[in-house]
């Protein structure tokens, strides 16, 4: 019998920051993942030419005297940082920018990019949606509808998966999906807590990664997509203090990881679900903004301070932390075939 | 004992399956965590239990004073959810046509009908599904009284609402009195005076809604054509979350006219709805091929609640789904009803254990041997369409 490499499923993590895309094939995980921003300028000859040369892939849209390029994805964070310009966002807050209206279109060509060549008529996309935030009763419909309906388009069948149950699925086997998951992404902080892969109490927290950079941002002077960078290359959690930014940054990274310890010990202490576990359960951080090091431990140490009422067997980072939604939604699609 | 069985399991995935497909987990879950917040919601002894609860003060003839509500507009209420007002309404005063001349009705609700471009049209017959019954086949309903009412907007050239452009306004609908009429394509339409005419005479069918579907409690109807009445604005559609180009004479009328048709008629509320609300295209299974009135019609404004917020028949009875076009017509009134509808899907997919994906196409297979039932789709035979009998009568395939 001949054996397809042909994915039988696709987990996409559509993240604020970033979009990922999971497959599977030869029994491996396979990983794509873009930025999910793109930049847009007038077009010029010169402009084009030079983009041509660089090898950076870009789309022209518009006639005439509006026509423009627009660079979406990885290369548009270098590209706005060339152009001493901000990247234009698909995403804000984990949900789609209302104030972006490019944003379907956007999305739908960078999630176009990432499973091409994967792509058949009815291929199961599990993608993953936030979790209302705590005490707000927000309407998450609209969003989720609109990626379901770009991956319509795309002649796929969308199922949404809630993102900290995803990390949950993707990082929690051992425990039999049992324990607490949280993705710490550029527009919330997604948490849940599965036990035996029933989601029991999942919520989001609104301040996560974006609000780092544009708080840095605004009290360095740089712009966000720089901040973004300098994050990414050298920052780690320990106290001591390179410079200014690395001390701002500091500052907000503790704003954001008190802001989520706080919303653990609300939800679990406020909540008529309080697990009865019979023995401790481990909690797994992922996603970009848990990436610096020295994340997990100012995590813990903070965790520890405010008594957390539920018992834990650890507290770890996710294997990788880039993309455990995406695999883990992908082990729900897949756990559907 | 589950949580041991899935420790043995070395593949996540078939760990993962092996969970979702154990039902005993779902008990184990509830043992360890304490019930879910809302478990009552869905335990049927409760509410059996509940009920007898109820009827015990009917029983012992301590009955309320206040008329009971009518199960649809409880329904609708209960699926508006929260944060929508509970419509309810006394019942709906008689109305009498009090004068006719000159071409113009004069009815006892102080509604004035205009005759003049009135037609006729092929009689009412029409064809219903009883939801109740899932294995019944169509029924063709006796009384031929219109069912419902479907609110449309003409999509014809408007003019600024000014009394120096009077002569153009009136050019505008004149013209497109004329149109519709030789159309029959609504049976009223409602000027930008808020004058009312008289299209389609009322026991006759219109070409108003084309591909077609809606439900209440009890009957599913397709083919709206036949079984409600169209009311129609003269306007043009705007999307969902923008105003609606519609001036107060004509909300006025057409309230005053939707009172008159369900008091003459005994049309539910739930039974009144947009164009948006009901149109299909089947031969791509979307919704909204027609987006009138598409999350911006005035209910309230008519007397009516809030029917945005009803499931739409066409996505939770038979499987229809939407598309972008839909998306970008819809207001956010309308998505309550979409929720809805999915909500519905959902849980009918969880109770018989199948994913939404298989219940769809079982939804739309229901759909086609519905349809195909339908005269106008059934020329060669089965049932007899043209039927005058007294009682409903079924359809063979």
């Amino acid at each position: 019998m001949k054996h397809s490499n042909q994915t039988p499923a696709i987990g996409l993590d559509v993240g604020t920051s970033r979009i990922v895309a999971a497959s599977k094939a030869n029994d491996d995980f396979q990983y794509k993942s873009q930025l999910n921003a793109f930049v847009e300028v007038p077009w010029s000859k010169m402009t084009e030419a030079s983009l041509k040369r660089e090898g950076v892939p870009y789309v022209v849209a518009g006639e005439n005297t509006g026509k423009m390029i627009i660079v979406p994805g990885n290369e548009s964070s270098r590209f706005a940082d060339l152009l001493q310009t901000e990247s234009r966002r698909p995403m804000n807050r984990g949900v789609l920018n209302p104030s972006e209206p490019e944003n379907a279109a956007m999305l739908k060509q960078l999630i176009e990019n990432l499973t091409e060549g994967e792509r058949r008529h009815g291929l199961p996309i599990y993608y993953s949606v936030p979790a209302a935030s705590l005490g707000a009763e927000e309407n998450l419909t609209y969003h989720d509808a609109s990626i379901a309906q770009i991956l319509r388009e795309l002649d796929c069948e969308p199922t949404p998966i809630n993102e900290g149950l995803a990390v949950v699925f993707s990082e929690l086997e051992e425990t039999n999906y049992s324990g607490i998951g949280i993705s710490f992404g550029g527009g919330l902080v997604n948490v849940c807590l599965s036990y035996l892969a029933v989601p029991v109490l999942s919520f989001s927290v609104p301040k996560a990664g974006d609000y780092i950079d544009s708080s840095a941002a605004t009290i360095t002077g740089e712009l966000t997509t720089r901040i973004r960078l300098a994050k990414e290359e050298s920052f780690q959690i320990n106290g001591h203090y390179a410079d200014k930014l690395h001390q701002v940054l500091n500052v907000y990274y503790d704003e954001v990881i008190r802001g989520t310890v706080n919303g653990l010990k609300e939800a679990f202490s406020n909540s008529r679900n309080i697990p009865k576990m019979g023995k401790p359960i481990p909690m797994v951080l992922s996603g970009g903004t848990a990436m610096p090091k020295g994340f997990r431990d100012r995590f813990e140490k903070l965790l520890k301070e405010s008594e957390f009422p539920l018992p834990l067997s650890e507290i770890r980072m996710a294997e990788s932390p880039l993309n455990s939604t995406a695999k883990g939604a992908l082990v729900a699609a897949l756990a559907e075939l | 004992m589950i949580d041991a069985r899935a420790s043995k399991i070395e593949d996540p995935v078939a760990k993962l399956r092996f969970l979702k497909n154990t039902e005993k987990r779902v008990g184990q879950v509830e043992t360890v965590l304490g019930r879910p917040q809302y478990w009552w919601l869905r335990n049927k002894k409760f509410w059996l239990a509940l009920g007898c609860l109820l009827m015990i003060p009917t029983l012992s003839l301590f009955r309320s004073s206040a008329p009971p509500i009518p199960v649809s507009e409880m329904a609708m209420s209960l699926s508006a959810g929260r944060g929508v007002k509970p419509f309810r309404e006394g019942p709906l005063e008689k109305v009498w046509l009090i004068d006719s001349k000159n071409g113009v009705e004069t009815w006892s609700s102080g509604l004035h009908i205009e005759t003049r471009f009135s037609t006729t049209n092929r009689p009412r017959e029409y064809y219903a599904w009883n939801r109740n019954q899932p294995t019944s086949s169509l029924v063709q309903l006796a009384d031929k009284q219109a069912a419902g009412i479907v609110f449309h907007t003409t999509e014809s050239t408007l003019e600024e609402l000014e009394e120096q452009k009077m002569r153009r306004l009136k050019l505008l609908g004149e013209s497109l009195l004329q149109y519709v009429s030789k159309e029959k394509a609504y049976h009223y339409v409602i000027d930008r005076f808020g004058r009312v005419f008289r299209i389609v005479k009322e026991t006759d069918a219109a070409n108003h809604a084309g591909k077609s579907t809606w439900a209440d409690d009890k009957w599913a109807y397709i083919g709206l054509n036949d079984s409600f009445l169209a009311v129609s604005f003269e306007t043009q559609t705007r999307p969902g979350d923008e105003a609606p180009i519609i001036s107060q004479a004509q909300i006025d009328s057409g309230k005053t006219l939707t009172r008159m048709l369900r008091s003459r008629y005994n049309i539910p509320a739930a039974n009144c709805v947009t164009h948006a609300q009901v149109s299909i295209n089947p031969s791509n299974f979307q919704i909204g091929y027609h987006t009138d009135w598409a999350g911006n019609f005035p209910f309230e404004a008519m007397g009516l609640p809030d029917n945005y917020s009803q499931p739409l028949a066409s996505l939770n009875l038979f499987g229809f789904n939407y598309d972008g076009t839909f998306f970008a017509a819809t207001g956010a009134r309308m998505w309550k009803g979409v929720v809805s509808s999915e909500d519905l899907l959902r849980e009918q997919a969880r109770e018989s254990s199948i994913s939404v994906a298989q219940l769809r196409t079982q939804l739309r297979n229901h759909y086609r041997r519905l349809s195909a039932l339908l005269p106008e789709n059934n020329k060669a035979g089965g049932g007899n369409p043209n039927s005058n009998s007294s009682k409903a009568q079924e359809v063979n395939p």
